[in-house]
């Protein structure tokens, strides 16, 4: 390498590996293309524990990302809904992030096909924002009705019919929170599965905060997402969107992966050349 | 109102609600003891909302000041945010958070704002993660593999050379990640603990205004 | 009057370390432990020395979010606010310019009122509160990227954050690096510790946040219970020890013992 070459690469270095970082992520939008996709122990983990749940079990589920987190939550959520729904499972809906009910509507509007075929009220309810974080999570788990009056909409909650047999958080079966960032998980396994031993599980980016807590006090944990989600949809048999990002995965993988391995060559190079 | 009382009212109040939370946690004290409980944390939720709406005064107060002032470079984004701002929360108030609007103009502007913001995040990070890649001692060398081991069982190209990676990566975050966490989560955990017993007795009084503590 | 079920060894384990911690403030008069060279701590003076010669602001954070209101970010806060005081003061004297990110609304108080404190007892007049304080927002990449203008525009030579932090730590970082600051990043959140070692110059750990605070008060009766910590580790340790070696021989006592 020649002085001259030397200097291009420190002067550009960012814009370098920026630029070919942006071309492995658009190969796979211009040249789509599927991997395969072999179950996981995490993924397993989930769809078991939803096939263990009785028909008609309630179920929380818990928004707690921002608008960010939407595309990596959406196939897993659909998921979700889509297995619980096949047991006509109960489904509290609720957000303890400022963002969950624009979440919420979001979902409500990408996964027509699982929304249309249930009735609001009967099937699923979303409770809207509770401030408050970890308190508000222990205030909802020791009386409902006290914490909350009405649902997102405005609807008194007494005039649900979800909501007629729910009114502690030991009502529920199962409680399933969505979050990257680890911001309320702790406070879950602290309020919620510490305290009334109800199953809990995470579908999170940073779930190897979480993996001292599995399987005791949380039963399933799914990350990374979506590779993981992609695998759960594999399991109830309806690819979606998790899936279809696999490819985009795997080139960002591919990419991390060349600049660890590039890296350390570069230097075992450098070590044995002097 | 002395500062002797302003002291001693803001502490006593925080002495008897930790007491209670803790009684009425580990012990059953009936009907009672479940109302006070409940009570409290409510207070709580509701101070939570209430600091919500300290943050939105606060940013006001701040940026009207920054207009008033005509910070130089400053003042314009400020206007921007003030009338973000008061539109947001004009449409919210006329229309609901339910709303179609609501929805519109979230999805039109804060979402992909932060998708925006975390596409930036990336192009920040991936040069300086290219950076500490560099093997300079046996901890770098260590952590590096770690790294390339826990990404390739954890992807897609892991499951192109069967089960070995997976269960390589596995092991790495069942074992030796689970352990470190536990540590870290014990010692956080046992801090955590002593502030909080410092806290009941009066001698952590950071959360008090300065005039007070002394 | 009766423990609630399963939750008896909690209980003992908190009255235990409860009754430590009384013990170990009653007898601070009399014993102080020897606590270690915190670097984190010890290079504060230097971080702000940096900034006089070089001219340039001194940028402090207690990170954003939940704040004082939260179970796991409230003592880090707390910490964070001590270590504050501290910074404030040596600012103060040093007739630095201190600039406040601040992301936790519930913090805005106390900070103004630790800034006014700290100018008041070095005799210095106190500074314009709202060129100082900067409220931001509690988002997350709200408040990222009103940090990152801001290293850009006032390009401070110390950068110091302590308190919780998510994924916005190695932004933050970086773009502090980029303007050539040098950065104490102390953080009780397991999460990004991994990210904020890689990247800032000095960092606090874990309970390094809680202890620096301590160590930074330098009140006996604190710093005292930064043994309290110890001990708790040490009775963790011996817990474990003694749960292996037992199950290593087919005994569950001490799992058993865990959930009483």
């Amino acid at each position: 390498m020649t002085g001259n070459q030397r200097g291009i690469w420190d002067k550009y270095r960012q814009y370098i590996i920026i630029g070919v970082m942006y071309l492995f992520y658009v190969y796979p939008i211009v040249q789509p293309f599927s991997t395969g996709i072999a179950i996981g122990e995490k993924a397993q983990n989930l769809y078991d524990l939803v096939e263990s749940l009785p028909d008609g079990a309630n179920i929380l589920m818990v928004y707690d990302y921002s608008a960010m987190a939407f595309p990596i939550m959406q196939g897993i959520q659909e998921a979700f809904l889509e297995h619980i729904w096949r047991k006509d499972g109960n489904v509290v809906m609720i957000s303890f992030s400022p963002d969950g009910p624009m979440m919420y509507k979001k979902l409500l509007g990408t996964y027509v096909q699982g929304f249309s075929k249930k009735e609001y009220g009967k099937d699923w309810v979303f409770l809207g924002y509770l401030p408050g974080g970890e308190t508000g999570l222990t205030s909802f788990m020791k009386d409902i009705r006290g914490t909350i009056s009405s649902d997102f909409e405005g609807d008194p909650i007494d005039t649900i019919p979800i909501m007629e047999n729910i009114n502690l958080g030991t009502d529920f079966d199962f409680v399933f929170d969505f979050e990257t960032g680890v911001t309320m998980a702790d406070g879950f396994v602290r309020q919620v599965a510490s305290v009334y031993g109800i199953k809990l599980a995470f579908a999170m980016s940073g779930g190897q905060m979480m993996e001292p807590y599995y399987p005791d006090l949380v039963q399933a944990l799914v990350y990374p997402l979506p590779g993981r989600a992609a695998e759960y949809e594999t399991l109830i048999g309806v690819p979606g969107n998790a899936t279809s990002q696999l490819a985009i995965i795997f080139v960002g993988n591919l990419f991390i992966l060349i600049v660890l391995l590039g890296g350390a060559i570069s230097q075992i190079y450098k070590r044995l050349s002097k | 109102m002395s500062t002797i009382l302003k002291r001693s009212v803001p502490l006593a109040i925080t002495f008897m609600t930790v007491i209670i939370l803790i009684l009425t946690f580990f012990f059953n004290l009936g009907p009672f003891g479940e109302t006070l409980d409940k009570t409290l944390i409510a207070f709580a939720t509701i101070l939570a909302s209430a600091a919500l709406g300290l943050g939105i005064i606060n940013t006001t107060k701040t940026h009207v000041i920054r207009i008033a002032k005509r910070e130089k470079g400053q003042w314009i984004y400020s206007v921007a945010l003030i009338a973000a701002l008061l539109f947001m929360v004009g449409v919210g108030l006329l229309y609901g958070a339910a709303s179609y609007e609501y929805s519109l103009l979230f999805d039109a502007t804060v979402g992909p704002f932060k998708a925006t913001l975390m596409a930036m995040f990336i192009v920040w990070v991936t040069p300086a993660f290219v950076r500490i890649t560099r093997i300079k001692n046996i901890n770098s060398m260590a952590l590096i593999t770690a790294m390339f081991l826990t990404v390739i069982g954890q992807s897609p190209i892991g499951t192109m050379f069967g089960p070995v990676f997976a269960n390589i990566s596995g092991w790495l975050n069942t074992v030796l990640n689970m352990g470190v966490q536990r540590g870290f989560k014990i010692t956080i955990a046992l801090g955590l603990i002593v502030m909080t017993v410092r806290i009941i007795l009066g001698k952590e009084r950071s959360y008090l205004r300065k005039e007070v503590t002394g | 009057m009766i423990i609630v079920e399963g939750r008896i060894i909690d209980f003992v384990v908190l009255l235990f370390i409860s009754i430590v911690t009384v013990y170990m403030m009653s007898i601070a008069d009399r014993w102080t432990p020897k606590i270690r060279k915190i670097a984190g701590i010890e290079v504060i003076p230097e971080l702000i020395g940096r900034a006089t010669e070089l001219g340039r602001p001194v940028h402090f954070s207690t990170g954003r979010g939940p704040g004082l209101s939260q179970t796991e970010t409230g003592p880090q806060v707390l910490a964070g606010l001590t270590v504050f005081s501290h910074v404030a003061r040596l600012c103060a004297r040093n007739g630095i310019k201190l600039i406040v990110s601040v992301g936790q609304p519930d913090t805005l108080p106390l900070l103004e009122e630790y800034i006014k404190e700290a100018y008041r007892l070095e005799n210095v007049p106190i500074p314009d509160i709202t060129d100082t304080l900067r409220y931001h927002s509690t988002e997350q990449f709200s408040y990222t990227s009103a940090v990152t203008g801001l290293m850009r525009r006032e390009r401070p030579a110390a950068n110091i954050f302590i308190g919780p932090t998510w994924a916005e730590a190695p932004q933050l970082i970086i773009s502090a690096a980029q303007v050539g600051a040098m950065q104490l990043f102390g953080t009780a959140r397991p999460a990004l510790l991994s990210w904020v070692s890689a990247f800032s110059d000095y960092t606090l750990i874990g309970e390094e946040v809680y202890a620096g605070g301590a160590v930074i008060s330098q009140d006996r009766d604190i710093l005292n219970t930064i043994a309290t910590q110890d001990v708790g580790k040490f009775l963790a340790i011996a817990i474990i020890l003694l749960g292996v070696i037992l199950a290593m021989f087919g005994s569950t006592l001490i799992k058993d013992l865990m959930v009483i």
